[in-house]
């Protein structure tokens, strides 16, 4: 806990170009956490249609954002 | 194709190595200095060419430091909004084991850039671009253009064999590449490490050869 105390002293924090840069990366957060729960749900046998319902999305856009296609890293 | 693929173990080895230097200097993303300081801490023949041209990784890694991770990462960015990031990679990692995390970081696709990014050298005046790296991981996702265009000649270079750490070096050197530039304020000759480094090649090429008949 300390430790964060500092860490967040090392920068300003009314600075909106520190808060803005903030939530951007709580956001990155926030969906590699939801793929990291996808991928355990799917392995659990779940639905696209629960996972979609838990995470309050469609059917459609969870299955659009989560399938597992290999095409990453080709540009 | 991934230009990845068609890389030896060795060369596997520096462009990974590349994406971890980058991440212990807190860069976004992977760039030509990055994949420069790997092949000079390589352990193969690159470190040694490097060597004997008169750079060792440890006096580049001085002259790319004060220009990287100018930016707070993901922690300190986190930690103004009350997230200990520590603690959430912790449970995370306890929970679905690292590789388990590494997957599922790897299928998030990360922000497109707007706008290209500026060699590092202009680092000391950053652009408010979102950072590229994984808060998850801690680890850079993306390798820049110029960095995948050294893979891509390496592979040509090489072919019909995969391409060496060694080729890496070449297509580096020979490339016009910011990383030379910073190699030519080591007073490094760029000809005369790409001649030796061919020459390594050469040998290479023909001790293979003979093993092969």
């Amino acid at each position: 806990m300390r430790q964060m105390a500092q860490l967040a002293k090392a920068v300003d924090s009314r600075d909106p170009a520190v808060g803005l840069a903030a939530v951007a990366s709580l956001r990155t957060l926030v969906d590699e956490l939801e793929a990291l729960h996808v991928d355990n749900a799917r392995r659990c046998g779940w639905s696209w249609q629960a996972i979609a319902d838990l995470l309050g999305v469609t059917r459609q856009s969870a299955h659009k954002k989560h399938r597992d296609d290999r095409r990453r890293g080709q540009r | 194709m991934n230009p990845i693929e068609r890389l030896d173990q060795s060369a596997r080895q520096v462009v990974e190595a590349a994406h971890h230097q980058a991440a212990s200097l807190g860069d976004q993303v992977v760039m030509t200095e990055h994949l420069l300081l790997a092949l000079a801490s390589a352990d193969n023949d690159t470190a040694s060419l490097l060597q004997d041209a008169g750079v060792s990784a440890a006096a580049l890694r001085q002259a790319v430091a004060p220009h990287s991770g100018r930016r707070p990462g993901h922690e300190t960015l986190l930690a103004t909004l009350g997230i200990d990031l520590a603690e959430v990679r912790r449970q995370a990692e306890e929970t679905f084991g690292a590789e388990g995390v590494a997957r599922a970081v790897a299928r998030v696709r990360p922000p497109r850039p707007r706008r290209p990014l500026r060699p590092w050298i202009s680092c000391s005046n950053p652009l408010p671009t979102p950072r590229r790296d994984s808060p998850l991981t801690g680890e850079a996702l993306e390798t820049i253009p110029r960095v995948n265009g050294i893979l891509k000649r390496a592979t040509r270079d090489a072919q019909p064999n995969p391409a060496t750490a060694t080729h890496l070096l070449l297509a580096l050197v020979t490339g016009n590449e910011p990383a030379g530039e910073l190699l030519t304020e080591f007073g490094v000759n760029l000809h005369a490490l790409a001649a030796s480094t061919r020459r390594r090649l050469d040998d290479h090429d023909g001790a293979g050869g003979r093993q092969a008949g």
